[in-house]
């Protein structure tokens, strides 16, 4: 241990020069000595204490001798409420002004600048601050109780001994040091030179920045962060650099390069300046810093930014839409016109696609490629915004606005052809579906339909839910199920329940109700056959006879089945009567009370035709597919070979469309041929007759050949078709009305009166899940209803409930 | 291990976790380091007084520290009972619990230096003027007069 350290022999605790002396020869050593020359020792610690500490309990009140107990070592205890300190206290004050100042005369005199000058700043600040720490744990004692006591009195100006050290840091050196050398520009200095690119040591800056926010004090609780210091001499400079840099920056920027450029050169630049507030800065700053550099990187440039979107969205370019999206969400309104643009541009999108469609497409649309078209545009605008938008709620919604108009109005969905201006898209994507759903159909026959079925369904969905009428779509996807159904053509009760359940979660169960009452129906139906089919059996041995032919009946409830009734009367062959009364008891008996209606116009059935020569084997087995009026033409020749179209007409008492109609394509597959007519005159000879003609005669063709033994000859009559679209209009009209109505009478029931105008408004809202309604459809059904007296108008352009 | 040096020249070697019930030791030893802090003279405190406070330390050495009084709400409300070790250990002459208050607060011991007061506290509760002027052996140097004007300003203070 070097001679220098062994402490003096402590003072005399009255003696204040002498104390002070002994307690300022070891502050040298802490503050200002070489530290080389060995730091202070516990020795040294310990007495410098010690010196306080008796300084401190001396100045004995002589008159209070009688405490025996409490003398010792002649350091007599102070009485009552004196505290020595004081002085020792002002000593140490008056000693770090003196040391701080000639450091600071030091600076001046060594002229230090910029680098130079915060390096300085920073060595002495370092060893000050150590320094601080061990004066304060030294001075400890006088901290506890005449410093306490001075601060519980309320005593201005009076800090612990860090604290002291702090003030008189920021009076007597910083203070006088940025006035003299502005310390802050010579740091805003090394900043800038950072962001210019070049490597300065952040570690400075931080240890000096640091000081900034500790040399800031609440008077009043010394523990408290004070930011006044860092804020005022520090931060609103550094601010005032920051956005006087980057609007020089970026406009010198724009000059050479193009604004997709820049806005990588934002991203840089902004993700500078975020570590720059990790690495260095105080975290108070982020908001204002970042602020500011959005203020004068991004809301400057904004509107440069927002014209050069369109142009992105024609190449595709989504990284810079992504990094643009970046940008601009940071600033308020910044996405408002890439919203507006995104939207229309993915309208365009979505009705040029089917403008070039439909130009492709001579014939009718098939609603395959019409779904895939619409379906493209959509996926590739999801993924843009999904990706490069992450989702925006604003750019979502007008990225579904504009799916919404290309969806439901474009060249094909609102065509010539389409007199009620509803749209085509809900019909189109109903039947894509059943193509789909359908038994042999050439969409299921893929490799891994499975797989691929449920993701076309899913595509389906996809564009369902922006459709507008969503009614139209329940009406013609119940009837193509209803047709599936009946002629079990479905191709998987699986697919078909996957795909009302997807419908059950996009528009809630109300909407498959039907549907699934349908399915219900088919397998009620099943059993009921299945016990019709053993009746039919044993009751041959009871006399009845068995049938004469396999008979097999569905029988489903006519409120859920959107099934046509036949639209002629007919005569049932008396092949069939024989089981058609045996079913029709059959069922009475076992439900009294219901009706049974026949829908003879959806029955079909097999014939089998023995007669026609064959090739080398002799006669050739046919088996024929009719429908039922074809059956009833064809078992009359059972019995002739011969008729007139008069005869005929009386045999199946069928109407002429559907007797001709079904007789035009007996006549193409040449299993009759017809001739003579029109009274057999002599130039009708040579001139093919028209079907249907008075007097044409149908003979039974015995030479008829075909490839074939089966054929089909169950093929939808035209004027079946034309007749089926009507239908479909009809009744999603009449949907409409009941609908309409219903929520009429709903809200006004719950509301008793109600404006007019208001009425048709919150009408509109309840109905748009299901279909837009038109304003004059609404006043329609208003009118109907208080025709029934259900609505009365009251005073004032009101209306009222009437219970 | 630390070595701790009383007054009169007795060494005492002891675990550092007891010396640093003292704060003022337990600042030093944080401030220039355990390596020169091995060695501690604490020139106040004689051998007697100082091997008392250090079985103290040593029986307290695993409690928790307090903390900061102002901030820890629980030592808002002033314990008045003595831990029955302490009231034991306490048990001395007076002079030598005086000794122990004030090194106590010499070395920043906080318990310790309650735990004294709190005695001597006891020791006054209950007991009039001329008791307790006989138990501290102090010398009544009140004139008749100012004894019964002091009485008269500190009546309302009288338990009857």
């Amino acid at each position: 241990m070097p001679a220098v350290n062994v402490p003096p022999v402590l003072p005399s605790p009255n003696d204040l020069v002498g104390t002070w002396a002994y307690v300022e020869h070891g502050i040298d050593y802490i503050l200002v000595r070489d530290l080389s020359e060995g730091g202070i020792t516990s020795q040294m610690y310990m007495s410098i204490y010690t010196a306080i500490h008796n300084f401190c309990i001396s100045r004995s009140n002589s008159g209070n001798t009688g405490m025996g107990g409490f003398n010792r070592g002649g350091a007599a205890p102070s009485r009552g409420a004196q505290l020595q300190g004081k002085e020792l206290y002002q000593y140490l004050k008056a000693y770090l002004s003196k040391h701080l100042r000639q450091v600071l005369q030091q600076i001046v005199d060594d002229n230090l600048h910029d680098i130079d000058l915060v390096q300085f700043y920073i060595k002495t600040w370092d060893r000050y601050t150590l320094g601080a720490r061990y004066l304060n744990h030294i001075f400890d004692y006088l901290n506890r109780h005449w410093v306490k006591r001075e601060r519980d009195e309320g005593r201005k100006g009076v800090f612990d001994v860090n604290t002291l050290c702090l003030t008189i840091w920021r009076d007597d050196l910083f203070k006088p040091l940025q006035e003299q050398r502005n310390l802050i520009q010579a740091v805003l200095n090394l900043i800038q030179r950072e962001r210019h690119g070049e490597t300065i040591a952040t570690v400075g800056v931080k240890k000096i920045i640091q000081c900034f926010v500790s040399l800031g004090l609440d008077e009043n609780d010394t523990k408290k962060v004070n930011l006044s210091i860092y804020r005022e001499y520090f931060e609103s400079p550094f601010l005032q650099t920051t956005a006087v840099f980057y609007t020089e920056e970026s406009k010198s920027f724009l000059q050479t390069n193009s604004i997709v450029e820049y806005m990588k050169k934002c991203e840089t630049r902004l993700a500078e300046e975020q570590r720059r507030l990790t690495v260095y800065l105080h975290p108070s700053s982020q908001p204002e810093l970042m602020e500011t550099c959005r203020r004068f990187l991004i809301q400057q440039h904004a509107t440069e930014m927002q014209q050069e979107f369109q142009a992105l969205l024609e190449q595709d370019r989504a990284s810079d839409m992504k990094r643009m999206f970046e940008l601009l969400s940071q600033i308020p309104e910044g996405l408002k016109p890439l919203q507006e643009q995104l939207e229309s541009h993915v309208k365009r999108q979505g009705i040029e696609a089917v403008v070039k469609l439909s130009k492709e497409t001579t014939s009718s649309v098939d609603p395959k490629s019409y779904t895939d078209t619409l379906l493209r545009v959509h996926t590739k605008y999801a993924k843009l915004v999904k990706e490069s938008f992450k989702d925006h709620t604003g750019l979502v919604k007008a990225f579904d606005t504009a799916c919404k108009a290309y969806i439901n109005y474009n060249v094909i969905a609102s065509g010539a052809a389409h007199s009620k201006g509803d749209s085509k898209t809900p019909e189109l994507l109903a039947r894509y579906s059943d193509s789909l759903l359908k038994k042999n159909s050439r969409e299921a026959d893929d490799a891994n339909a499975d797989v691929d079925l449920d993701s076309r369904l899913n595509n389906i969905m996809t564009i369902f839910q922006y459709v507008n009428e969503k009614d139209t779509f329940q009406t013609v996807y119940t009837r193509l199920l209803s047709k599936r159904l009946v002629h079990n053509t479905s191709a998987s009760d699986e697919a078909e329940t996957n795909m009302v359940s997807k419908l059950g979660e996009a528009c809630g169960v109300e909407y498959t109700v039907k549907l699934n009452r349908m399915f219900q129906d088919m397998s009620v139906s099943a059993s009921l056959q299945a016990e019709f089919k053993e009746l039919s059996y044993s009751s041959g041995d009871n006399g009845n006879g068995r049938l004469a032919a396999d008979f097999a009946v569905q029988v489903v409830s006519k409120g859920t089945w959107p099934l046509p009734g036949p639209k002629s009367p007919f005569n049932i062959p008396k092949d069939l009567v024989n089981a058609y009364e045996l079913y029709t008891s059959f069922y009475n008996k076992k439900h009294s009370g219901r009706k049974l209606s026949w829908l003879w116009n959806m029955s079909k059935g097999e014939l089998k035709m023995n007669f026609a020569a064959g090739g080398a084997t002799g006669k050739m087995s046919y088996t024929l597919q009719v429908s039922l009026y074809q059956m009833a033409i064809l078992l009359a020749y059972n019995t002739n070979d011969c008729y007139t179209i008069e005869q005929l007409r009386e045999i199946t008492a069928l109407s002429d469309d559907i007797l001709l109609g079904s007789l035009a394509i007996i006549l193409k597959a040449r299993v009759l041929t017809m001739c003579g007519g029109a009274g057999g005159s002599s130039s009708s000879k040579t001139a093919t007759p028209t079907v249907g003609e008075p007097n044409s005669i149908y003979r039974l063709n015995y030479d008829f050949k075909n490839k074939k033994i089966r054929l089909n000859l169950n093929l939808p009559i035209k004027s079946d078709q034309r007749a089926e679209s009507d239908e479909v209009a009809k009744s999603i009209e009449d949907d409409r009305k009941l609908f309409l109505q219903a929520v009429i009478v709903r809200i006004m029931k719950t509301r008793k009166e109600l404006k007019h105008m208001a009425l048709i408004q919150e009408t509109i809202e309840q109905s748009k899940k299901r279909f837009m309604p038109k304003v004059p459809e609404i006043k329609k059904n208003i009118d109907a209803l208080i025709e029934k007296e259900y609505l009365q108008r009251g005073n004032d352009n009101t209306l009222q409930y009437l219970a | 291990m630390v070595t701790l040096i009383s007054s009169d020249g007795q060494t005492f070697e002891i675990d550092a976790k007891v010396a640093e019930k003292s704060v003022l030791i337990k600042n030093m030893m944080e401030d220039i380091g355990d390596e020169a802090s091995s060695e501690i003279p604490i020139p106040n405190v004689a051998s007697n007084v100082l091997s008392k406070v250090i079985e103290y330390c040593t029986h307290h050495k695993d409690d928790p520290s307090l903390g900061d009084e102002e901030t820890n709400p629980a030592n808002k409300i002033k314990n008045i009972d003595i831990d029955e070790w302490d009231q034991k250990f306490l048990a001395v002459d007076q002079e030598m619990l005086f000794e122990i208050i004030l090194t106590a607060n010499y070395l920043d011991i906080k318990p310790l230096l309650e735990a004294g007061c709190k005695t001597v506290a006891n020791m006054i509760k209950g007991k009039s003027p001329e008791e307790i002027r006989r138990t501290f052996n102090i010398q009544n140097d009140f004139t008749p007069e100012e004894e019964s004007q002091i009485r008269r300003e500190n009546e309302w203070a009288e338990d009857r």
